[in-house]
């Protein structure tokens, strides 16, 4: 039987409040609905929102091995002046209390992340359909969150010309092997 | 046919459920370049019963759904005509992991690859 797996965001400190998303907007705060705006730029730069952390879990164990995890968006970003930026290499979890310092360019430069303060490994999201690399090769059994940390934030910069609402962004995906 | 065993395939869960079967026409052939992959669409609890038929033997049809138009580039074949027709379960709640396809006068069990997948809707607050 195919285990039952949802997508789990992780808030708060210090290990973090794990709960089930099937939704997540890109605001400032440490949350998965709250409205705090990210702010565009009034000169070339980009504003980030807060890093959001997430991680597939099985709830409930089929007896399938999950292997190869991989994440990426759906879809390109339709919204000029917007992109996804992602890290998968952490395993500890870190609680998102400020947005990354904002970049002097138009999201070409990759935002510091939590955990190194540093945006090593900090790339675009790519499209799941291409695949992108495996970032959790497993094997994972049981129950409970699998996998590295999946932290990504989306990058608004000058050349976004949305405002007043929310905006829709790429749906996020994650894909894994059971056998 | 010695093109029988290098087709892959994959069964795809939306959002973490069953896809129990439906093997509906043209729909399921998601066109990539090797290795093929047939996306099973969900129909929401219509267990089929195992259909367990040894290569070589005359299959009994189950659910005969076509998988029509594989380009035969893919395959370095010139004529491909794979056609599904039993996926099955086990007592009704275990998946038993068989998808057996009727390819060039041969029934033929493909070896399981599950591949699941979960989504989030997101947006930005602006």
């Amino acid at each position: 039987m195919a285990n039952t797996v949802v997508i789990r965001q992780g808030t708060g400190a210090p290990t973090g409040t794990w709960a089930t998303v099937t939704a997540v907007k890109w605001n400032r705060v440490d949350d998965a609905s709250g409205t705090t705006p990210v702010p565009t730029p009034t000169a070339t730069g980009t504003n980030f929102s807060f890093v959001k952390s997430f991680q597939p879990d099985i709830t409930v164990d089929g007896g399938l091995t999950m292997t190869d995890i991989r994440v990426g968006k759906v879809a390109a970003e339709a919204t000029g002046g917007t992109k996804l930026w992602h890290r998968t290499d952490q395993t500890t979890y870190v609680q998102a209390s400020a947005a990354p310092t904002a970049t002097g360019d138009n999201n070409t430069t990759a935002p510091i992340v939590p955990h190194t303060l540093n945006n090593t490994n900090v790339t675009a999201l790519g499209l799941i359909g291409g695949p992108p690399s495996v970032y959790a090769a497993g094997p994972f059994t049981g129950t409970g969150r699998k996998g590295n940390i999946v932290m990504i934030c989306l990058g608004v910069d000058a050349t976004n010309t949305t405002a007043g609402t929310t905006v829709a962004t790429p749906t996020l995906r994650w894909t894994w092997t059971e056998a | 046919m010695s093109i029988i065993y290098s087709i892959r395939w994959r069964l795809i869960y939306l959002d973490g459920r069953y896809l129990d079967e439906t093997l509906g026409g043209s729909s399921i052939m998601d066109r990539k370049p090797n290795p093929v992959e047939l996306q099973l669409i969900n129909l929401e609890g219509r267990p089929m019963q195992r259909v367990d038929i040894p290569v070589g033997h005359r299959p009994i049809f189950y659910r005969q759904r076509s998988i029509s138009q594989i380009p035969s580039s893919e395959f370095g074949e010139t004529q491909l005509d794979a056609t599904v027709f039993g996926y099955g379960r086990e007592n009704g709640s275990k998946v038993d992991g068989k998808l057996w396809i009727w390819l060039g006068g041969r029934a033929v069990n493909c070896p399981p690859e599950y591949i699941a997948q979960r989504s989030i809707e997101t947006q930005l607050a602006k």
